[in-house]
């Protein structure tokens, strides 16, 4: 009867490829966020994390990832992470093992879909959305913000140098995020005047 | 309007709201009516600096205290008020115990 | 249409139009011919157009003023149907084939104008006329005067339809922001450029290069514009500067943010699919340079407004720039030797000069000299004492120095008042600018912070000082920011000289000066005569003679007009300029169109919308959607053959009731909280007591605000030891997560407690009814018991569904009917209620939507949003038995103000009307029976109301003055709007199974 469930995806459309550049939904993930409790719970999550993981979870808004390579670890707030690996690895219950006295850990995989934006131009595709400072001096490969899109919040993160914007963003708030974006990718490469920097 | 988030560095006035006063203390349970009062409803609308609460609810959902001059909105300083709500009670604690 | 005439003013080539190419273009419905690179105005002057427009009061004809965005007369409308733009500056449209203009403000036709006549009734429309005319009877304001002045006065015609265009917004950042492309702004952009820091340069044209475009002055011997041309492929070529031409920075914010304006397709008949018409920038930049130039001043003169009077400096962009002559034969009127260099352009161009008349005099500036190489009578001393030719200049009337006068024939009046620097971004944030009685002109003292002046716009108006100026602003601006930015090498500039002497006004003695106008502000029709009298009349602050006779008050914000005006009341109060002030110029410098500001944001995607887990599945049903928030909610979902939404809305409730029913509850506000100090937090949050609360249990909790009102309510359950799941209405799910996160962080940041949202990771699904239980059987794993001892009210659980499915399940009941609410991942929403419509089916199960909720609610007396309004406290809500009196909560003492516990609040009743037909209306006031309809009789208000299938009529929840002692008493529900009254009686607010024995079952 598990068949029965079938999992829906956030966004009915597949992907959107306009001047060569590509808007696709990320396929499920798994993401637990993590929240240190006091005391001694965020040094011994830290310590914890780098001794299972091999890395240490960042101070600041960046995006780290496990010496395996199979999960990455995002800043999300102060004292708060969230731990992103392909589904089937059962993330939540390793982390439950590593560091479930120490820190909050809870399930996030469905409450965000990933928007992935690729493909020259990007930066300035984004820039229609996000009022933050994508420029490479300022925001490079694996910073992640957590900000806006227009009027939806998001969790910006960048996967690439040259740039690929991964977008972290509420479920039931992912069609809308994927509308907005299909309209900037559509005034970009129509534009004549728009010189990109 | 711009404020500097010390987790998530510059961000536009969109990413925040504001909350008023961050002089204000909340009384205790038993403090008189008046206390109650005055921390519910008294402000005060100081020209010049002014410290006040705003929370980045469109970024790290941190609650801030930020210095800002009321007349050119220059911003002198933004803490993490978590920050400066557990000092002041460190610094609360260490009075008690010369006391 | 006629054929199109020839281009008899196009004298020479320019050097901004491409006269290899014709583009067609229509205006009043005559089709005219110009080139790439023409402006609307300078297209039509080629054909020898003078006739622009109709003033705004007086409808007097109007010609062009100036050549650029400051022109107060030439505006037409562009386009037509539903992309009509109104006020549009005729200078400032860029020439594309197929455009059509027409002109505005005037009946029947341009040159024949029906309400001209409105000049006869000077007297009435003078200085202050709104205020004075049309005072009384108040009752004709709406129906005469008002209709009556729009339709004499006004502007251009607004589009009657929506605007189809797309319209975006996007945000830059930058070390360096230059404002102008003019000699000083390239200059600041190249020094900032070279030296590596970000830079964005904009100007408001097609073309950079600002005045270079518009004289004949050479750079290094070569046209200005060839270096202009220069410098923007040298800064194309440097990968961290942004060139944006079309690019108009409107205004300076706090914190170095500026607004800009890219018309992006605006120079085209039609843009691209997709494309955008405009683009709103917010440009954030560490440092900026304002090389906005300077805006020539018109002198004030009787007649000053007829067609071919015009500034000295626009006539130059017409010849260098277009390569069309405003006239034939030109007579000049300054006060300063830039406006000389017109008289030698149009030498050059073969233009006569009939005269220069120089208010300066005799042997100050170069005037005699360039009047003898132009062949030209000079007037050192003089003035114009009038202006001849009703729909354009036939002749002017000169006094020389000796007071003598004589008519001299003409068809061009180049004026020259001297310069103003372009200071609009240096006081949007209140920086007042300093009178300079040397430059006769305001330039800006303090700037905001990270702004600097360079070039015109800073008064340096030699073009060799402006190079050098900007660079130098720019090498430091970019030294700010912590380049290492040298000053580049920068062309020979010829030597100008200025020599300015102030001349705003020559009405001195001008005996035609009492009768004819003399026009200060062009736009809003305001002369020299209106100051006068509004000085007259004791408004000299010049804040009270703006708002008195509307100067600068018009489209153009008085650009050409505000200091001539300072400079007359500051004469005729017998004051400095200094002493008289200045108004603050505010954003936008240029009009922005509301479509810009709105961005891609309009229509249905004005805001964004939440989609519950389940919308597609809805979608399939045929659901009629509500907004909550910004939640798409299932409102009802209708079977064909039901003839309304309160046959469908019945129909489901009815389902519920007997049978089963589901509805999609993700949109409550889900919060994940956990830690040592969880239960304590939750402790002082809600009023209630939490500390005991069971693990796999469930307790309905009311939040107070500190003011001990009401706040928010819902249930929360223990999942684990220091976990627990707090649910939240919809519409306050952001709001309480923001008063969590502030008591945590700000109030108790000593407890150990994490949360974060978890609205999004469940889809949460109502099962309601008698047979939901044997419903969830079929659905809950074998392994978890479901009956009611294993299982009861009030219980929570995380257990499997489906063959292993992670779930979580709580034994909630909005309804009063034995209920649950089952949370599955949000990507099983969709597959779960199409698996509950096909197990449930035998049980004659049926989807609900949020209509049918809110009377199961009702029925049951739960309160909700209209209950929890802001205004009512617990003890209103029936609940004040939950406050705890044991410990410290939000809102626990402000709730114990007498005021908010007195018996006599209105509180929480159920209302039915005596007659069974009769509805009731949500917002009604109750009133004792009999009673006067006034205030003081009001004792309540219904809150919630519906039709209700299980009782048969109309019922309500409301709030009654002493309510729950009136039970049985029959009151007058008013409704005030439709006029009614009906008789309702006071019942229980528990309309259904008050013992609560189905919850239980």
């Amino acid at each position: 009867m598990a068949d029965q469930l079938f999992p829906v995806p956030p966004v009915k459309y597949g992907s959107l490829r306009v001047g060569g550049m590509t808007l696709e939904q990320s396929p499920f993930a798994e993401t637990v966020s993590l929240g240190a409790f006091l005391g001694a719970g965020r040094d011994e999550l830290v310590n914890r994390i780098h001794e299972m993981f091999g890395v240490i979870l960042p101070e600041h808004p960046r995006a780290v990832h496990a010496a395996d390579g199979r999960c990455t670890f995002l800043w999300n707030g102060p004292g708060q992470w969230l731990a992103i690996a392909v589904e089937g690895l059962g993330l939540l219950s390793r982390l439950r093992e590593v560091c479930g006295d120490v820190c909050a850990l809870t399930s996030q995989s469905d409450s965000r879909a990933i928007l992935k934006l690729s493909g020259p131009n990007v930066r300035e595709v984004a820039s229609r959305l996000v009022p933050i400072d994508l420029h490479p001096r300022v925001f490079g490969k694996d910073h992640v913000a957590s900000t806006l899109a227009g009027h939806i919040p998001v969790i910006i993160w960048q996967t690439e140098d040259a740039p690929t914007y991964l977008f972290l963003v509420f479920r039931s708030l992912a069609a809308s995020l994927f509308h907005d974006f299909s309209v900037a990718l559509n005034g970009l490469s129509y534009s004549e005047t728009d010189s990109c920097v | 309007m711009r404020l500097t988030c010390p987790s998530c560095g510059s961000r536009g006035l969109e990413e925040f709201t504001y909350r008023g006063d961050a002089s204000v203390r909340r009384p205790a349970a038993d403090a008189s009516e008046q206390a109650w009062v005055d921390y519910v409803y008294l402000r005060d609308n100081p020209c010049g600096r002014h410290q006040e609460l705003w929370y980045h609810g469109a970024g790290c959902r941190s609650w801030l205290v930020v210095t800002r001059d009321t007349r050119t909105h220059e911003i002198f300083d933004v803490r993490n008020a978590r920050d400066v709500a557990l000092t002041e009670r460190q610094t609360d604690a260490g009075q008690g115990e010369i006391a | 249409m006629s054929a199109a005439p020839a281009q008899i003013f196009r004298v020479r080539s320019g050097n901004g139009v491409d006269t290899s190419q014709t583009l067609h273009f229509s205006f009043d419905g005559k089709t005219y011919t110009g080139h790439p690179g023409d402006t609307l105005a300078s297209a039509l002057l080629a054909h020898g157009v003078r006739l622009f427009g109709r003033s705004f009061k007086y409808h007097r004809p109007r010609g062009l003023l100036s050549a650029g965005p400051e022109e107060p007369n030439a505006l037409v409308e562009l386009r037509d149907g539903a992309r009509r733009e109104p006020n549009t500056r005729v200078t400032v449209v860029e020439l594309f084939d197929g455009l059509n203009a027409s002109s505005q403000n005037r009946w029947p036709s341009l040159s024949f104008d029906a309400l001209g006549m409105n000049g006869l009734f000077t007297s009435v429309l003078g200085a202050g006329f709104y205020y004075k005319t049309f005072m009384w009877p108040a009752s004709f304001w709406e129906k005469l005067y008002e209709p009556m002045i729009r339709r004499a006065a006004g502007l251009g015609r607004a589009a009657d339809e929506a605007d189809p265009d797309l319209y975006e917004k996007s945000t830059a950042f930058c070390d360096v922001l230059v404002v102008g492309s003019g000699p000083a702004g390239l200059a600041a952009a190249l020094a900032a450029g070279r030296s590596g820091a970000r830079v964005i340069l904009c100007e408001q044209d097609a073309l950079p290069g600002g005045r270079l475009r518009d004289e004949s002055a050479t750079l290094d011997g070569k046209a200005g514009w060839q270096w202009a041309e220069q410098v923007r492929q040298e800064l194309a070529g440097m990968p961290e500067v942004r060139v944006m031409t079309r690019t108009c920075v409107f205004g300076a914010y706090d914190g170095g943010t500026y607004g800009a304006l890219e018309r992006v397709a605006d120079h085209v008949a039609l843009p691209k699919d997709g494309q955008p018409r405009q683009r709103l920038w917010r440009i954030v930049a560490r440092e900026c340079v304002m090389a906005t130039g300077a805006i020539e001043r018109p002198v004030v003169f009787p007649n000053n407004d007829r067609p071919g009077v015009m500034l000295a400096g626009a006539v130059r962009t017409y010849l260098n720039r277009f390569g069309v002559s405003p006239g034939r034969k030109a007579v000049l009127y300054i006060c300063n030797d830039d406006g000389l260099r017109t008289a030698l352009d149009l030498r050059r161009a073969g233009v006569a000069i009939a005269a220069i008349v120089d208010s300066r005099p005799a042997g100050v500036g170069g005037g005699a000299q360039v009047a003898s190489q132009c062949g030209a009578a000079f007037f050192p001393g003089g003035a114009i004492a009038d202006c001849y030719g009703h729909s354009g200049v036939k002749a002017v009337l000169v006094r020389d120095a000796s007071g003598k006068a004589r008519s001299i024939a003409c068809d061009l009046v180049a004026m020259s008042g001297g310069w103003s620097p372009n200071v609009a971004l240096a006081t949007h944030l209140g920086n007042r600018p300093v009178w300079h009685d040397d430059l006769c002109a305001f330039l800006p003292s303090t700037l905001p912070p990270g702004m600097v002046a360079a070039g015109a716009a800073a008064g340096v108006f030699d073009t060799a000082e402006a190079l050098h100026d900007g660079a130098v602003a720019g090498q430091r601006a970019a030294v700010a920011c912590g380049f290492a930015a040298t000053l580049p090498v920068l062309p020979e500039a010829e030597p100008t000289r200025y020599a300015i002497r102030a001349l705003f006004h020559a009405l001195k003695g001008v005996p035609s000066a009492k009768k004819a106008k003399a026009f200060v502000d062009f736009q809003n029709d305001v002369t020299a005569k209106d100051v006068a009298l509004a000085a007259r009349e004791g408004f000299v602050s010049v804040e009270h003679l703006k708002r008195y006779t509307t100067l600068g008050m018009a489209t153009d914000q008085g650009k050409t007009s505000n200091i001539n005006a300072l400079a007359l009341l500051a004469e005729i109060t017998e004051r400095t300029i200094p002493q008289t002030g200045t108004t603050l110029i505010r954003p936008p410098v240029q009009p922005v169109a509301i479509e810009a500001l709105a961005g891609p944001h309009r229509g249905t995607h004005f805001k964004p919308t939440r989609l519950p887990p389940t919308h597609q599945w809805a979608e399939e049903q045929g659901a009629v959607f509500t907004a909550n928030g910004l939640w798409m909610r299932a409102q009802w979902f209708p079977r064909s053959g039901e003839t309304d939404w309160l046959e469908t809305v019945s129909r489901e409730v009815r389902t519920v009731r007997e049978a089963v029913g589901f509805c999609d509850v993700t949109t409550l506000g889900k919060i994940d909280i956990q830690g040592p100090d969880a239960a304590e937090f939750l402790n002082r949050i809600y009023v209630n007591a939490w500390l005991k609360l069971a693990v796999g249990r469930v307790r309905y909790g009311l939040m107070l605000r500190e003011d001990g009102f009401a706040y928010d309510d819902g249930t929360t359950a223990r999942l684990g030891e220091n976990h627990y799941v707090m649910t939240t209405t919809t519409a306050n799910a952001g709001g309480v997560m923001a008063h969590l996160e502030f008591c945590h962080q700000w109030l108790w940041p000593e407890l150990d407690v994490q949360f974060i949202s978890v609205t999004d990771e469940w889809a949460q699904i109502a099962v309601a009814g008698p047979k939901s239980r044997a419903v969830l059987e079929k659905i809950v794993d074998a392994s978890f018991d479901l009956s009611n001892e294993a299982f009861p009210y009030m219980a929570a659980a995380e257990l499997t569904v489906c063959g292993g499915v992670a779930a979580r399940l709580f034994r909630l009941s909005f309804s009063g009917e034995l209920a649950y609410e089952l949370a599955v991942p949000a990507r099983y929403g969709d597959a779960l209620a199409r698996l509950l419509m096909k197990v449930g089916e035998p049980f004659g199960i049926a989807p609900y939507g949020t209509e049918a909720l809110g009377v199961l609610r009702i029925e049951k007396g739960h309160p909700a949003g209209p209950e929890l309004n802001g205004q009512t406290t617990a003890h209103d809500l029936g609940m004040g038995r939950l406050l705890s009196t044991k410990k410290d909560f939000i809102g626990s003492r402000m709730a114990q103000r007498p005021a908010l516990t007195d018996p006599a609040r209105p509180t929480l009743i159920g209302i039915q009307p005596v007659n069974p037909e009769d509805m009731l209306v949500a917002g009604s006031h109750l009133l004792p029976q009999g009673a006067s309809a006034t205030a003081t009789s009001d004792q309540g208000w219904l809150s919630s109301v519906a039709w209700s299938p299980s009782v048969g009529s109309w019922i309500g929840l409301g709030f009654l003055t002493n309510g729950p002692a009136r039970k049985g008493e029959i009151v007058s529900v008013h409704n005030l709007l439709a006029g009614t009254i009906i008789a309702a009686r006071i019942v229980d607010p528990v309309f259904v199974d008050p013992k609560g024995e189905r919850l239980h079952g």
